[in-house]
């Protein structure tokens, strides 16, 4: 009998132990990034946020201002494309009650969500590639002449690829927040003799809160990504101002200066992918927290 | 002396129960006669789901509760921190009023699980004989005998309560709590558990809960009757419900209140 | 029932399965000149170690092994933490202190791969090499036959492992989490009328569970496979056709997909398109069985 007790006993400061082994690295991060990144930020708050990052080898700290702007053109042309498809498709498969169609998407947009991201980049720059080939194709027949070319690296191609990424986050919330309306909810709108867009405009707001943490869920995810822009934002350095050319050329993100500052082996700018890592962290708690807070307002 | 008590299996002396602000169970005194039907009744919410689970001490799974008091299971005490909580229940088996077989068990792995780490049985052979024994006690073996390994949840609600019996049965132990065992089911249903609580208090104590003064009328050896986190009245069941002292037990077993 | 304007909404349903099905599509053409090749080369790029841009010579065996390793090693490391700290936060830690250790798991969860990775290659890969590789080879040599030798900076496929084990747990401890505070309590009441103890009532808690961690499980596995620039930046990135030597550095597929496509030329491309398409099946199989399979039987 008393053996019995020990060993529950023994086994459940064991999973004491490990508990707390396993949340000692998540600590650990949490308290790395803060001292370094504000570290180096103190260094330079303005600076760090609007400059350029310096040539290799130079001394100055510089800055990742290019890579903050672009996170924000980035986010936002993929929010853009994003949410709109993702709500409107959650309320066609909920509202719309289709037999087929809605479940299907209800299916597919699950596994869509654990698509690797790298796959993801990988697939929107060769679409890319294919439709250049096939217009040069056109080109050709119609013996045009010339040869048309497509930048694969761009604000635009970023955002598509981040716009998939966001698309399954964004549905399965809404799709959850519609569902989760009660009948008599429901029942009472229709009674209204609304049309049906009307009556999802109507239940829209009343599923708001459920929409908006979707859309939280869905940015902070998209904030995150560093591996679906490799092939298709690609990184810039330097601020890039002319109309066009913004859409044209390559474009910065937080992430992947990140990835290629920190792999590099200059000390600047190792320092400020701290600054960086600790900025998309704050960003990032901020939208967990709102997030959390429309959570328990519901 | 001596013989008085041990005609009692079970003592509760001044025991009060707070669940946050809430004064659940005030004073209650009550002493159980071994092998009977005891029935705690009383309407909703007057506390006698909470004074079963203080008697094997399930309530410590509940936040912000405080108790004081002292339960007695035959002369020793086991409501402190020298006793093992689950050491008291393996003493105290227990009915719920939602019938709960372990749903992703089978049928005699249910029936099995208590007695197996409780090391009540030392082979295969024990086990499959202890199995039997508490399943037919349970008026359930002839029903189930052919399909014992297929999962509980395939059993109606009135087999799935006989399951719970039997499960409890199987560790032998001295008394049997049963919360309202019959709410959940068809006429049918109840009447069986019914016929089974006085076949059963042949081997155990059963201590029944309920707030159907008839069910109480049909199967108790003794009553007591609680409202408001007091026990109003007590005494042998003819006496309760044929010459109730207390104007509320009256209005209660004449069905005025429920 | 006249159709009315509602209708239009369907085409982004629509949208949704074609952005799908032109994942899949670009991933399948773009692979086709390594399939033109014939069956037998399809094989060879499967089974053979080699990456040999002077003779135009590839095979990606070493990225498929070094990406199961890895995944194998991270999936090990969460599943003893993730069960123990959801147990933990569940069952175990006094009320007060709940909120805020799930808070902490669920930001795990939202830290971006980059920024792991980051804390990986500067703290964890110095870390495990000092503490761990290093101590253990000086003490067992005879472990370097199985192990391999670590490299000077400590990156290898084990740190890789370790640090996806890191990262992905905070993950599937929230499923598991939830999957506890689902058990309905008169099981729990059941359980513990039983007279078992504590520790019992977990294991068969676990139990009863069971197809709630395989689910996590799968999904954590699938997160895994799929994970880029955490593990770019700490699994070494070299070929290495003894990638079952944990502590050599090698390469998985998603690394080999990050550091060599922009410079791939020929053959190499199609050949990293078949690998992304193994990479993608891997995921979509895993989520098939997830999707279909488990998520019908949680609500039994």
């Amino acid at each position: 009998m008393d053996l019995r007790r020990l060993k529950s006993d023994l086994m459940i400061t064991g999973i004491i132990i490990i508990s707390l082994l396993g949340m000692i690295p998540l600590i650990h991060i949490f308290l790395t990034v803060a001292w370094r990144g504000i570290n180096v930020i103190a260094r330079d708050p303005l600076g760090v946020l609007f400059k350029e990052p310096p040539i290799p080898g130079s001394e100055e700290l510089g800055g990742i201002g290019p890579h903050v702007l672009g996170s924000l053109i980035l986010i936002s042309i993929a929010s853009l494309i994003g949410i709109p498809i993702s709500i409107l498709s959650a309320i066609y498969t909920v509202e719309g009650m289709s037999k087929r169609l809605g479940p299907l998407t209800s299916l597919l947009v699950r596994i869509m969500i654990e698509f690797p991201t790298i796959v993801i980049g990988l697939s929107v720059y060769g679409a890319v590639l294919l439709i250049e080939e096939f217009i040069n194709d056109l080109v050709k027949i119609f013996g045009l002449g010339g040869h048309i070319y497509i930048p694969r690296f761009n604000p635009i191609t970023g955002a598509i690829a981040l716009a998939i990424v966001m698309i399954p986050y964004v549905y399965t919330q809404s799709e959850d927040g519609f569902k989760n309306i009660p009948h008599h909810i429901r029942e009472a709108v229709y009674s209204l003799g609304f049309s049906r867009i009307r009556a999802s405009i109507v239940l829209s707001s009343y599923v708001k809160s459920a929409l908006l943490s979707g859309i939280m869920i869905g940015v902070s995810k998209i904030l995150s990504e560093t591996a679906p822009l490799l092939f298709t934002a690609f990184g810039n350095d330097h601020y890039v101002t002319r109309f066009p050319d913004v859409f044209l050329n390559p474009i910065g993100s937080m992430t992947l200066w990140i990835y290629k500052a920190g792999l590099s082996p200059y000390d600047n700018w190792i320092d400020l992918a701290w600054a960086a890592a600790f900025i998309l962290l704050m960003i990032i708690l901020v939208l967990f927290v709102i997030s959390r807070y429309i959570i328990y307002k519901r | 002396m001596k013989n008085i008590e041990n005609s009692y299996v079970l003592r509760i002396k001044d025991l009060n129960v707070w669940i946050g602000d809430r004064h659940v169970l005030k004073n209650i005194n009550l002493d159980i006669p071994r092998n009977t039907v005891f029935t705690i009744m009383g309407p909703s919410g007057s506390g006698k789901s909470t004074l079963l689970r203080t008697i094997n001490r399930i309530i410590e799974l509940y936040q912000n509760v405080k108790i004081s008091g002292e339960i007695y299971l035959e002369n020793i005490k086991i409501n402190d921190q020298n006793t093992r909580p689950e050491n008291v229940r393996r003493l105290i088996g227990m009915v719920f009023q939602i019938p709960n077989p372990l749903p992703h068990l089978s049928i005699y792995d249910n029936v099995a699980l208590g007695p197996k780490y409780n090391k009540l049985v030392k082979s295969k052979k024990e086990l499959d004989e202890l199995v039997k024994w508490a399943l037919e006690r349970a008026y359930l073996w002839d029903e189930v005998k052919d399909r014992l390994h297929e999962p509980a949840r395939v059993l109606s609600g009135g087999q799935q309560q006989r399951l719970c019996i039997a499960r409890a049965l199987a560790m032998k132990p001295k008394i049997l709590l049963m919360d309202e065992p019959t709410s959940n089911l068809d006429p049918v249903g109840s009447s069986k558990i019914e016929e089974l609580m006085i076949e059963l208090k042949k081997i155990v104590t059963i201590i029944l809960v309920t707030h159907y003064p008839f069910q109480a009328s049909r199967v108790s050896d003794y009553v007591a009757f609680i409202y408001d986190g007091q026990i109003i009245e007590t005494g042998p069941a003819e006496e309760i419900f044929t010459r109730p002292k207390n104007p509320l037990t009256e209005k209660f077993v004449t069905g005025r209140i429920g | 029932m006249a159709k009315d304007l509602f209708y239009l909404f369907s085409l982004n349903n629509i949208l949704i399965m074609i952005l799908i099905f032109v994942i899949l599509f670009v991933l399948i053409i773009s692979s086709t000149p390594l399939f033109e090749k014939g069956f037998s080369k399809v094989v060879y790029v499967l089974t053979s170690s080699i990456w040999d841009p002077v003779y135009d010579r590839y095979g990606i065996f070493f990225a498929i092994g070094g990406s199961l390793v890895v995944a194998l090693i991270a999936i090990i490391i969460a599943l003893i933490l993730s069960i123990s700290t959801a147990v933990f936060i569940v069952e175990i830690s006094p009320s007060k202190i709940r909120a805020p250790l799930e808070m902490m798991v669920d930001l795990g969860v939202a830290v971006p791969s980059v920024v792991y990775g980051l804390w990986g290659l500067f703290i964890l890969t110095p870390f495990l090499r000092d503490h761990v590789m290093k101590p253990l080879i000086d003490s067992i040599p005879v472990l370097k036959n199985f192990l391999g030798s670590y490299s000077p900076s400590g990156t290898s496929i084990f740190t890789a492992g370790v640090l996806l084990g890191i990262m992905i747990y905070p993950f599937a401890t929230s499923i598991i989490r939830e999957a506890i505070k689902l058990i309905p309590f008169d099981i729990k009441e059941a359980l513990y009328s039983l007279g078992l103890t504590k520790w019992e009532v977990i294991k068969n808690e676990i139990f009863y569970i069971r197809n709630s961690i395989l689910a996590g499980l799968l999904l954590a596995f699938g997160r895994a496979v799929g994970e880029t620039v955490a593990v770019a930046m700490v699994v070494g990135n070299i070929v290495n056709p003894e990638f079952y030597k944990i502590f050599t550095p090698g390469y998985t597929i998603a690394s080999l997909l990050a550091n060599q496509f922009l410079n791939a030329t020929g053959i190499m491309i199609p050949i990293l398109y078949f690998a992304a398409l193994i990479l993608f099946s891997i995921g979509f199989i895993v989520n098939i069985i997830v999707a279909l399979y488990l998520h019908r039987s949680f609500h039994r």
